[in-house]
This record gives structure tokens, C-alpha cells and sequence, in this order.
């Protein structure tokens, strides 16, 4: 009894985690920071929320699967829909699980794998989050419980506004001449890649589109 | 990464630590609070449960059809949820909701 009210609560904080290390994902590409939390940390910290959550992830199907009152077995967690139990909705859990192993994987073999695979296999996050809500609404037995329809509005407003925030076009980067006049006056701009250095030239030059930009 | 990383780095690096301990804390804290609020809600579902089936058994006269509709959050007396007809035609057993 005591293991099926954890395969509950474990998967319900799975996808807290889930949906905060989402939510981190996405202000770690917007490149969120402020004078107290600066990017590495929003790193760090998705990174770790990430973990954590693999980790509720596999008490939750190592719960379900020891219980014994479901008739689960270890292929229906890996191999999507082919569980005597509820096939769809259990389903669906298996295939959360496989999208995120993808991405913890991939995320631990970052260096060995071109950057270009990672991030493809990164969005499989964000294909990951709708599969689990639905799994957790469809099988979740607390499902019809006023305080998971609660923290499910929660996680769903939450990633609403990251996915908001990351389809949201970025601030254009600063005109050439605002660029050059940030440099002649000492400022130091943040020149990432895809940003052309400009040699230096006259003030007198600069002036002009300087005050357009204004 | 170099052996001496700046002050500024492992500030940055405490904090993180702070946040993950707090989250992991955090997430204790919430699996606990869920587990309890499952037990609740299993209880409460079973008291309702045995009061409907009590009246069931009295009305009832030859069926012996089970259904165990939300039987998942009290898994103390049903079979498990796949369905099985081993012996008589009018008894069955049928799975439902979790």
C-alpha cells in the first residue's frame, strides 16, 4: 500500500521537476540572468533540476513496477503501449520515459556528440512534457483530486509562458553604430558569436546614427 | 575549468548548490505531502465505496458481476486489473478507472 501511495506521489513530483527544469531550459536559452543569479547558475541549477527529476522518474516506475497491484512489467515501461494495463495511458508514460532517457543521454554524452544531434535531441523535451501531462491525467489516479487539477493548472501555466518566452523573437541585437558608440564610450557590450567586431572609427562618424537610434 | 575557479564562480557555484538542495528538499517535501493526500483520498474513497457496495449486496439478488471501477486507489481486495473469466459465465471482472 505504502509503495503504491509513492508511485503516486512520485510521479506527481516527476513532473514538477519535469516542468521546472523546462521552464530552466528555456531561460537558460534566452540567456536569463540578473545582478544575483547569473547564467551559470540558471545553468547549473536546470541542469541538476534535470537529475533530480530522473531520478523521482525511476522511484516512480520502480514503485509501480514492485507494487505488483498493476500488472506492469520492466518491457511496458521501455516499449510504449503494449501493457495489459490501460495500453494508451500507460503508453504514453513509456514513451515520456524513452523521450527523456534520449535526453539525459545525449546531455551526458555532450561532448562526444556534435552539437548539432544534441539540440535535435534536446527538443524531444519539449515533445516529452505534453506526453507525461496526458499520461499523468489520462492513468494518474489522483487525477480527479481538486489539488492535482491545481498543481497540473500550475505546471501548464508555467510552461505556457516558457514556450510564450521562447517563441518570443529575441531583442534585435544593437545597430552597428550604436555598437561603436557603446565602444568609444567605454561600455562594455556583450559580443557573442555572429557578431561582427567593427573596427573603431571617428566620433564624427558614429554621431549620425547615433542619434537616428535615439 | 581552471584548479582556482574566482570568487565570483564560486559564489555562483554556492548558490547553485542552495538551489538544488532546496529543490530536492522541496521535492521530498511535496512527495510526501502527495503520498499523504493520496492515503487521504484513498480512504475517504473507501469508506464511500464499502457504503455503496453494502447497499449493492443488499439489493443485489444473482449477479455476481464485478466492477472495479476506481478500485485503483484502494488495492486491497480486487484481483489485478486484467481481466480474467475462468469459470462461470456470469462472473467477470472488469478493470476501469484508476
Amino acid at each position: 500500500m505504502t509503495l503504491w501511495y509513492l508511485t503516486r506521489a512520485t510521479g506527481v513530483v516527476a513532473l514538477v521537476l519535469l516542468t521546472i527544469t523546462l521552464a530552466l531550459g528555456v531561460a537558460n536559452v534566452k540567456r536569463f540572468h540578473t545582478s544575483r543569479i547569473p547564467r551559470f547558475v540558471v545553468n547549473g541549477v536546470h541542469r541538476n533540476a534535470s537529475l533530480l527529476a530522473v531520478t523521482f522518474l525511476f522511484l516512480h516506475v520502480l514503485t509501480a513496477i514492485t507494487d505488483g497491484y498493476v500488472p506492469l512489467h520492466v518491457a511496458d515501461v521501455f516499449v510504449p503501449f503494449i501493457s495489459a494495463y490501460r495500453p494508451f495511458w500507460v503508453g504514453l508514460g513509456a514513451l515520456a520515459v524513452d523521450l527523456l532517457t534520449a535526453v539525459m543521454v545525449t546531455s551526458l554524452l555532450r561532448k562526444h556528440l556534435s552539437r548539432r544531434l544534441w539540440r535535435a535531441t534536446h527538443w524531444l523535451a519539449y515533445v516529452s512534457w505534453p506526453v507525461a501531462l496526458a499520461h499523468s491525467i489520462g492513468t494518474g489516479t489522483d487525477a480527479g483530486s481538486t489539488w492535482m487539477w491545481l498543481l497540473i493548472g500550475a505546471c501548464i501555466l508555467v510552461v505556457a509562458a516558457a514556450v510564450a518566452s521562447r517563441l518570443a523573437p529575441s531583442p534585435s541585437p544593437p545597430s552597428d553604430g550604436q555598437r561603436q558608440a557603446g565602444r568609444l564610450a567605454g561600455d562594455v557590450l556583450p559580443v557573442g558569436r555572429g557578431v561582427r567586431s567593427h573596427p573603431v572609427v571617428p566620433r564624427a562618424e558614429v554621431q549620425p546614427s547615433l542619434e537616428s537610434a535615439v | 575549468m581552471s584548479a582556482n575557479p574566482s570568487p565570483r564562480r564560486q559564489a555562483a557555484q554556492r548558490l547553485t548548490t542552495r538551489i538544488t538542495r532546496g529543490l530536492a528538499v522541496g521535492a521530498l517535501g511535496l512527495t510526501g505531502l502527495t503520498a499523504v493526500a493520496a492515503a487521504h483520498d484513498t480512504a475517504a474513497h473507501d469508506s464511500a465505496s464499502h457504503t455503496t457496495n453494502a447497499t449493492k449486496t443488499a439489493t443485489s439478488t444473482s449477479s455476481s458481476t464485478a466492477t472495479s471501477g476506481d478500485s485503483l486507489t484502494s488495492p486491497t481486495s480486487t484481483p489485478t486489473a486484467s481481466s480474467s473469466s475462468s469459470n462461470s459465465s456470469s462472473s467477470s471482472v472488469v478493470s476501469g478507472g484508476s
